[in-house]
C-alpha cells in the first residue's frame, strides 16, 4: 500500500477537514482564521523563525552526535566474543530503558541549565535505535562475506568500511528512521520542561497564557516539520540504491 | 548434562555484566569524581530503596505506574488493532486517512494539554488519554502494514471458502500478521512507558515519575532520584523482557527476537500454552484491581496530607507547647531586665 501514489488524495482530505473546521466551528477548537492570524502574529512579533531554527538546530545536532557515537560503538560491540556479548546484553537492556527525562534531571544538576541538558537528552534517546540497528545489522551479515574478505588478508579498517557497514546499512537505516522521529518528539518535551527558546518553550508559554489558538498553530507547525523530516528520509531512501536493497 | 551446564553458564554470564556495572558505580562514587550529593554510591541507593519501601509507600507508587501502564496498553490494543484492520481493508480509506494519521502520530500530547483539559477536565483521564494516544499509533501502523504483507494466496483461499468477516480476522489476519502486530505492540509499550513517566512528572500524585520529580524539584535528594530511576529501569527491563518472551513463545516458528544472533543457541523459546495465558490474564487483572485501589489511596493522601503523620503531629504539638513556655519564660526575663 504505497502511500505516495495516493499522496494527493490524503492531502486533499486534510484540506477538506480544514475547510470543515472553518465552517463547523467546534466549541473546543478555536476557529481556523484565528489560528492563521495567530501564526502571523507569532511570525512577526515573536520571531517564530528564530525559534524554529533553534529547535531544528538542536534536534539535528543531537541526532548527528548520536549517529557519530552509535555507529562506531555498534561496530565495536558486535566484534565482541560471544561470551562477552552474552554478559553485555543485560547491561545494554538496562541502560536503554533509562528514561530521557530522568537523564534530563540528572544532567541539569551536573551541568546546569542551558543547551547541554537538552542536547544530551536528544543524544541519549537517539543513540539506542541506531545502536540496536547497527548491532543487529552487522551480526546478520552472512559470515561467508566476512570469511572471504579475511582470506584476502584484509585490514580491520577496510573490513569495517567495505564489508560490515555496507552490509548492515538497511538495518542501520531503519534505526535512523526511528531515531529521527524520536528526536523531534523528545526535543519538544525537553524544551517544554525548561527553556527559554525553541518551539517547545513557545508552546508552554502559550499554554501558560491560555492562548489556545497559538498552541494549535504551533502544534501544526511542529507537525509540518515532522512531515518534512519524514519526506526527506523517504526521498533519500528512494533515490539511493544502497538503501533500497533488501535481503 | 551439557544443556544444564550451558544454561547455568549463560545465567552467570548475564549476571556478571550487571555486577560489573554495580562495581564500576561503586568505584566512581567512592573515588569522588562527582560530588557525593549528586552521585550516590550503589549501596546508598539500595538502602534508599529499602527506606522508600518501608516508609514512603513505594508499593503504592509502583502499583500506580503499573496500573497506568496496563490499562493504557490494553486500551491502546483495543483501539489500535481493530482500527488497523479496518484501515487495511480498503485501499481508498488507507490513502485518504494516511497523512492525517501520520500527523496525529507525531503530535506530542503534552502540547495539546489545554484542549484535552477543556474537553475532559483534569485528573487521571488526562494522563490516560496521553498514554493511550502515544501507544495507539505504532500498533495501528504495524497492524495495517502487517495485514497488507500477508500472502494474498492465503486470503484468496480463505475467501473462496466464504468465511465470514469476523472469522477471517481471528483465523487468518491475526495469526498471519501477528508477528508484525506484536512488534508494533512492543514499540507501543516503549513509547507508553516513556509517556507514563513523563506524565507523572508533570502532574500526578503517585507513581515513579512523581517520586523523581518530587525529589529533584525543590532540592536534589540524590539517593531518592537514583533509586527511583533504578526502579524505573528495572521495571522497563522486566516489562520489555516479558513482551519479548511472549513474542518468542507465541510465534515460535519465527526467528527469536534477540540482539545478537548467535548461531549456537537456537530457539529455546518455550511454547506458550493455555495455562500460561491464564496466569498472565490473572496477574493482569490483579494489577488492574490493586493498582486502582492504590491510586485512590494516593489521591486521598494528597488531599489529606496529615493522615500519614499523625504521630509527628503529636510530637510537634508537644514541641510547640514547650517552645511557647520557653518563649514566655524569655519574655518574662526580658521584661524583668527591661524593668
Amino acid at each position: 500500500m504505497n502511500l505516495r501514489n495516493g499522496r494527493l488524495k490524503g492531502y486533499l482530505f486534510l484540506l477538506f477537514l480544514i475547510l470543515l473546521w472553518a465552517v463547523a466551528r467546534p466549541k473546543f477548537l478555536p476557529s481556523i482564521q484565528s489560528v492563521i492570524a495567530s501564526l502571523e502574529e507569532l511570525f512577526c512579533t515573536k520571531d517564530l523563525l528564530y525559534h524554529i531554527g533553534i529547535s531544528v538546530y538542536r534536534a539535528a545536532l543531537g541526532f548527528f552526535i548520536a549517529l557519530v557515537i552509535a555507529i562506531p560503538l555498534g561496530v565495536i560491540i558486535s566484534s565482541f566474543t560471544p561470551n562477552l556479548q552474552k554478559s553485555f546484553e543485560p547491561v545494554i537492556d538496562l541502560f536503554s530503558q533509562a528514561n530521557p527525562l530522568m537523564i534530563y534531571h540528572l544532567v541539569l544538576i551536573i551541568l546546569g541549565v542551558g543547551e547541554s541538558p537538552k542536547i544530551l537528552m536528544i543524544v541519549w534517546i537517539c543513540i539506542w535505535p541506531i545502536l540496536f540497528g547497527t548491532i543487529s545489522g552487522i551480526t546478520k551479515i552472512d559470515p561467508t562475506y566476512i570469511n572471504y574478505a579475511k582470506s584476502l588478508a584484509i585490514t580491520k579498517l577496510l573490513l569495517v568500511s567495505k564489508v560490515l557497514l555496507p552490509g548492515a546499512i538497511p538495518q542501520i537505516f531503519q534505526g535512523v528512521k526511528m531515531s529521527f522521529g524520536y528526536s523531534l518528539f523528545i526535543l519538544i518535551a525537553a524544551e517544554m520542561m525548561g527553556g527559554s527558546s525553541g518551539l517547545g518553550y513557545l508552546v508552554k508559554f502559550s499554554q501558560n497564557i491560555y492562548r489556545t489558538e497559538w498552541v494549535i498553530g504551533l502544534v501544526m507547525v511542529i507537525a509540518i516539520i515532522g512531515i518534512i523530516m519524514d519526506e526527506i528520509l523517504y526521498i533519500i531512501e528512494k533515490k539511493s540504491p544502497l538503501l533500497s536493497f533488501r535481503y | 548434562m551439557t544443556i544444564h551446564n550451558t544454561r547455568v553458564k549463560d545465567f552467570i554470564l548475564k549476571l556478571s555484566g550487571l555486577i560489573a556495572v554495580a562495581i564500576i558505580w561503586e568505584m566512581i562514587a567512592t573515588v569522588g569524581v562527582l560530588q557525593k550529593d549528586i552521585f550516590p554510591s550503589f549501596f546508598a541507593t539500595l538502602k534508599e530503596i529499602y527506606l522508600l519501601w518501608t516508609e514512603n509507600n513505594l508499593y503504592m507508587h509502583i502499583m500506580s505506574s503499573l496500573w497506568r501502564f496496563t490499562v493504557g496498553i490494553i486500551f491502546a490494543m483495543i483501539i489500535g488493532i481493530p482500527l488497523g484492520i479496518i484501515l487495511s481493508e480498503s485501499d481508498f480509506i488507507y490513502k485518504l486517512l494516511g497523512p492525517l494519521l501520520k500527523i496525529f502520530a507525531k503530535i506530542n500530547p503534552f502540547s495539546l494539554l489545554p484542549i484535552i483539559i477543556a474537553l475532559i477536565g483534569t485528573g487521571e483521564s488526562v494522563k490516560m488519554i496521553s498514554i493511550i494516544w502515544v501507544g495507539v499509533f505504532p500498533i495501528l501502523f504495524a497492524t495495517a502494514s502487517g495485514i497488507h504483507e500477508i500472502d494474498s494466496e492465503l486470503i484468496k483461499t480463505a475467501k473462496s471458502m466464504k468465511t465470514p468477516f469476523y472469522q477471517m480476522i481471528y483465523k487468518v489476519y491475526l495469526p498471519a500478521a501477528g508477528h508484525s502486530i506484536f512488534t508494533g505492540i512492543r514499540v507501543g509499550v516503549e513509547m507508553t512507558f516513556f509517556m507514563i513517566v513523563a506524565g507523572e512528572m508533570l502532574g500526578a500524585n503517585s507513581g515513579l515519575g512523581y517520586l523523581i520529580h518530587k525529589s529533584a524539584h525543590h532540592y536534589f535528594d540524590a539517593p531518592k532520584v537514583y533509586g527511583a530511576g533504578l526502579l524505573i529501569m528495572i521495571l522497563g527491563v522486566l516489562i520489555n523482557g516479558f513482551f519479548r518472551h511472549m513474542q518468542n513463545g507465541l510465534f515460535f516458528w519465527k526467528e527469536a527476537i534477540s540482539l545478537f544472533h548467535n548461531k549456537k543457541d537456537r530457539n529455546h523459546a518455550a511454547r506458550i500454552d493455555f495455562p500460561y495465558i491464564c496466569i498472565v490474564l490473572v496477574v493482569t487483572a490483579g494489577i488492574i484491581v490493586a493498582g486502582a485501589d492504590q491510586i485512590k489511596e494516593a489521591a486521598y493522601l494528597a488531599e489529606n496530607p496529615t493522615q500519614n503523620m499523625s504521630e509527628h503531629m503529636d510530637m510537634s504539638k508537644n514541641m510547640d507547647m514547650n517552645m511557647n513556655k520557653e518563649m514566655q519564660h524569655n519574655d518574662m526575663n526580658h521584661k524583668n531586665m527591661n524593668d
